[in-house]
């Protein structure tokens, strides 16, 4: 017993005498590194974390330094506070939490600098270019929700929708494929920024297709499919579109994915009723109508509609299919009567040239933010797909919905765009850096509408996208996490009941799809 | 190119990441000139412990920024990818290898499959028509198969097929007569029997599977 005590104590005084080590380390070698030759040359870095706007709540921006060195040593400041020192022997730079996070909050408003020293084979060391970023005043919503999937063709077997605290690193699980034995979760939507209203799409050939709905804590299934939701501002009702999607392949194209909606509506389902609803505005049987978004105060509901250009709506792919071109629509709405108005275009794709895709509005309402591409109705799968943004303030005043495009895009897909509660920040997906993985995203607007250069959520490991084939998809900023557990979500795709609903048949109500597993090429990003 | 990226995709999903099919999908996305997914699945590929060397010296040649197309297997490869891009949602075996031939008349592999899609499908005339496309490769004589789809071909039509200098080998005649001989002797009194007659002799032969569209047993 006495020798076990021994070893043990043997033991943690090696490990104390190790932390001690090096923690000092760094010390002895900065003394060591009091001499050093400053070149005019900006350090790469990766993921690129240079001149941006970072939140002052956001988890430390850990990077790799992509110049060849045996040692480096990044110092990380700002007006006030403790330098952070990070010395390392080899180029990844993993930041303390606790420093990283004292030092933000203590300078809003304010730069926030690194000077990056690499030391070659010949011990001189050698310091590079200060990086400067700008640290935001408001904090972006601390959670982030999205779906995680590899880069599928066909089938799945794996795919999730996650929760990260971006505070942090810690990621959790909202719903993944152990707890329903492979169905396709779509898109998931929140209201107001908040999870205890939520909604989840989901196919399946076994369960078939529905949608959970969280109100109050409380999950449920509809008897109803949900593509692409919005809960409106009160919680009381969700729009949602039904649409007809398959997917077919290109021969030569760099994006082999093609998504098209052979035919689409937008239905809407009230909480407290328990029904299902359209109006014909919603449900034209000669367009397509797709993307709910509604206005902060629930008087309209944005969406994109387009003319149908085929006559066959079961081929695949169908007539004209890069000819289709989406407008971007408004339709007022009275919640307490239940009554919908005329239908508005607020901007044709005859004016733009372009297809006007998913619609999200700022929670002020001052800003509508969509993607335009050269065609189609699936932005994440073009590399024409910009973001724009449209002063509804100013349309509200003049009368005409200006758009601008925004100066952050890249060459590649940006898509899957939402809004933070206090409209300072966005989250969005884009193509820019990993090629087909898609990436989530972050960028500061100010009030003005200037949306400023992007930063990627930050990772632990700062290689992690480097070998990472996952895609990260549909960023949905939230002020909490989802309570409701995996296990709930799972019981309920597997539970026979759900709500009976029934959506009204239009002349414009598509024929129901086969679902997975019967029909082929269905799963996208 | 797509058309195996789509297929290794799958094949990631339902079999996980495995080094054969990260390795493959790298190499499509260099050829496709797609550095940054390139680099992702090299990445993947770089942290399993036989292919960090192959992963590494691509990655080390995409760090370089050099010309991919300086690489040999790139550049073969990019050699035979289709450019005449259309959607399709299954395979169009016609379609996709004479447009893989437009691009590349010296694709071995997409004659050989064009061919045998015409010999298994029966369209005798599209299999004559681009008998001329031997020329393009080094073919010491007509394949055995082919010799015996045009020699049906002939019988069928009535016309001799120009085979530009090439000749038939006695021994295809030899095997088309006996064929003919058994399979309309006057034991072979039904197809079945007729199929039974000359399982065993001409069951690997083109002759057997044009006449009773199946496979026979090879000798």
């Amino acid at each position: 017993m006495k020798k076990h005590c021994f070893y043990i104590s043997a033991f943690a005084a090696i490990l104390l005498l190790s932390a001690l080590l090096s923690y000092s380390l760094p010390t002895r070698q900065l003394r060591v590194m009091d001499e050093y030759v400053s070149v005019d040359k900006a350090p790469r870095i990766r993921p690129d974390y240079t001149e941006t706007f970072i939140p002052p709540n956001i988890a430390p921006l850990n990077f790799l330094v992509k110049e060849p060195a045996t040692q480096y040593l990044v110092k990380i400041y700002s007006t006030t506070g403790d330098t952070i020192n990070v010395f390392t022997k080899t180029p990844a730079i993993i930041i303390p939490i606790r420093p990283w996070k004292k030092l933000l909050t203590a300078n809003r408003v304010g730069k926030l600098y690194f000077d990056v020293y690499a030391r070659n084979k010949t011990n001189q060391w050698t310091r590079l270019k200060t990086i400067t970023n700008t640290i935001a005043n408001e904090n972006i919503d601390p959670y982030l929700a999205y779906r995680k999937i590899r880069s599928v063709h066909s089938s799945w077997k794996r795919m999730g929708i996650y929760q990260r605290n971006l505070q942090n690193f810690d990621e959790s699980l909202v719903l993944n494929s152990r707890f329903h034995g492979g169905v396709c979760l779509n898109c998931h939507a929140f209201a107001n920024n908040r999870t205890d209203k939520m909604a989840i799409g989901f196919r399946s050939s076994k369960y078939g297709s529905s949608a959970l709905l969280v109100e109050g804590g409380t999950a449920k299934k509809l008897g109803t499919k949900f593509t692409y939701t919005a809960w409106h501002p009160s919680g009381r009702l969700v729009a949602y579109s039904y649409n007809k999607v398959n997917q077919f392949f290109h021969t030569a194209r760099s994006e082999v994915r093609e998504v098209v909606d052979l035919d689409s509506l937008l239905a809407y389902y009230l909480c407290d009723s328990q029904t299902v609803k359209t109006s014909p505005n919603l449900s034209k049987k000669d367009r397509l109508e797709t993307y709910p978004a509604w206005s902060p105060d629930g008087r309209y509901l944005y969406f994109c509609s387009a003319p149908i250009l085929w006559s066959d709506r079961d081929k695949v792919p169908p007539q004209h299919y890069d000819e289709v071109k989406y407008d971007l629509l408004r339709i007022s709405y009275e919640l307490e009567k239940d009554q919908w108005g005329d239908l508005e275009t607020v901007l044709s794709s005859e004016d733009t040239g372009l297809s006007i895709l998913e619609p999200r509005i700022s929670p002020d309402g001052r800003w509508l933010l969509c993607c335009m591409s050269d065609y189609g109705s699936f932005p994440v799968y073009y590399q024409s797909s910009d973001l724009y943004i449209i002063d509804l303030k100013s349309a509200e005043q003049t009368g005409r919905f200006n758009y601008r495009r925004l100066d952050i895009n890249s060459d590649k897909s940006e898509s899957w765009h939402s809004w933070s509660s206090n409209n300072r920040w966005i989250a969005f997906s884009s193509k820019r850096d990993y090629g087909l993985f898609t990436r989530s995203y972050f960028s500061y607007v100010d009030e003005q509408g200037k949306v400023h250069k992007p930063l990627i959520l930050p990772q632990k490991d700062p290689a992690f996208y480097d070998s990472c084939i996952k895609t990260y998809s549909v960023p949905e900023l939230v002020t909490e996490l989802v309570k409701v557990r995996p296990e709930t979500f799972g019981r309920l795709i597997r539970s026979p009941r759900k709500i009976a609903v029934d959506l009204p048949v239009t002349m414009a109500t598509p024929r129901p799809e086969a679902p997975p597993g019967y029909g082929p090429y269905q799963e996208r990003e | 190119m797509n058309m195996g990226e789509t297929a290794l995709a799958e094949s990631l999903e339902r079999l996980g990441e495995r080094p054969m099919i990260l390795k493959r999908l790298a190499l499509i996305a260099m050829v496709k000139q797609d550095v940054n997914t390139a680099r992702v699945y090299l990445g993947a590929l770089s942290k399993t412990p036989f292919h960090v060397d192959w992963a590494n010296a691509y990655l080390k040649l995409l760090d370089s920024g050099a010309d991919l197309s300086t690489d040999k297997r790139v550049r073969h490869l990019t050699s035979l990818t289709m450019e005449n891009d259309y959607g399709f949602t299954g395979y169009q075996p016609e379609r996709i290898l004479l447009d893989l031939l437009d691009k590349n008349r010296y694709n071995h592999l997409a004659f050989e499959y064009l061919m045998a899609w015409y010999l298994l499908t029966s369209q005798l005339d599209k299999f004559v028509q681009n008998l001329h496309r031997l020329d393009d490769f080094d073919y010491p004589q007509i394949p055995p198969l082919y010799e015996q789809a045009i020699l049906v071909h002939q019988v069928l039509t009535g016309k001799k097929v120009d085979l530009k200098g090439r000749q038939i080998s006695p021994q295809t005649y030899d095997l088309a007569h006996r064929f003919s001989i058994i399979s309309t002797s006057e034991d072979a009194t039904d197809r079945l029997t007729a199929m039974r007659l000359t399982l065993r002799d001409f069951g690997d032969s083109y002759l057997f599977y044009f006449n009773f569209g199946d496979l026979g047993i090879a000798k």
